[in-house]
């Protein structure tokens, strides 16, 4: 059986070298799709009608389970989510139903801030870092930094979702997880 | 949102009553609301009795991810003016939100140095402190 092919992610190498520039170290990846395999994303329970909180969640699910050994008690981990759009299509769904009269419902509400699923990822996770959303990625990787290095997190998950907005594209992601350089001598091992 | 206050503080190196005005999140729900008053009467201590405080939300509505920058302005604004906006809207009092609350009118004070708060969906709270030159 052929295995499935992998999928290049400009996203992906967009982080690494942000985070190569500030002179951080990238420790885990992952990105959406990864591999031609990756069809439908995963829905999340409680976020309705947009790739973009389920993705963001599959990616940083992937790379925080891709790290090459588990996380020391009482490690800090960071959030930043990097979007230049945001949830553009719970923003489209929201505006036709205000166009139409129509009635919002409530859960568009809650997902219209686009580190709402940031949450989610702290709770199934059990970050406990700072979260922080930002629209550029040189932004998020000069923020990761700058909690590293103000001693606010002892690791960042950055997240990078960019929603399909012309047709014939599909929705993309990326995340890693970065260590500032000195990291390296003070991590401690699990 | 007690621990962000709290953190601001001690990065500003300011003791609570140095504030001349907090711009509360305030959304004005049954449970954000009481939590925020909870949360500053934790992280002020004996000053939550005379900081002033409002939520200007109920003038320029809930703005979802613009709250940050927007309500940072206005706290930057009342702090240049010496002027505090009011609660708008307010109907009366609430035993849980008991706060030193900016009512009826403009207040003029000397806000060498006030603070925004926001929180948003999935437990993020923000606590920016600005302070006049």
């Amino acid at each position: 059986m052929t295995p499935p092919a992998s999928v290049a992610s400009p996203a992906l190498a967009a982080l690494r070298a942000a985070a190569a520039a500030v002179g951080l170290t990238v420790s885990s990846s992952a990105s959406w799709p990864e591999t031609d395999a990756d069809g439908e994303v995963t829905a999340l329970a409680g976020f309705i009608e947009s790739n973009f909180s389920p993705l963001l969640a599959e990616v940083a699910g992937r790379a925080l389970r891709g790290r090459d050994r588990p996380p020391a008690p009482g490690t800090v981990t960071a959030i930043v989510i990097v979007t230049a759009l945001g949830d553009i299509t719970s923003a489209a769904r929201v505006a036709a139903a205000v166009d139409a009269g129509a009635r919002v419902p409530p859960l568009h509400f809650f997902q219209s801030v686009p580190n709402a699923v940031a949450g989610y990822l702290a709770a199934r996770w059990h970050l406990t870092g700072p979260v922080v959303c930002v629209s550029g990625t040189s932004a998020g990787l000069d923020v990761a930094a700058l909690l590293i290095e103000d001693a606010d997190a002892d690791e960042v998950l950055v997240v990078r979702v960019d929603l399909a907005v012309t047709d014939g594209d599909r929705d993309r992601a990326a995340a890693i997880l970065v260590t500032g350089p000195a990291d390296r001598e003070r991590h401690r091992i699990a | 949102m007690a621990r962000a206050v709290t953190a601001a503080l001690e990065r500003t190196d300011i003791a609570a009553d140095d504030l001349g005005y907090i711009n509360a999140h305030g959304s004005g729900t049954g449970q954000s609301d009481p939590a925020e008053t909870n949360a500053l009467r934790l992280a002020l201590g004996d000053a939550v009795a005379t900081v002033p405080v409002s939520s200007t939300k109920s003038l320029h509505g809930q703005t979802l991810e613009a709250s940050g920058v927007l309500e940072l302005i206005v706290t930057l604004l009342a702090a240049r003016k010496g002027m505090l906006p009011v609660n708008a809207g307010f109907l009366g009092p609430d035993d849980q939100c008991r706060l030193n609350l900016v009512l009826g009118e403009a207040l003029a004070v000397t806000a060498e140095f006030a603070m925004s708060l926001n929180a948003a969906f999935g437990g993020a709270n923000t606590a920016l402190v600005i302070g006049l030159p």
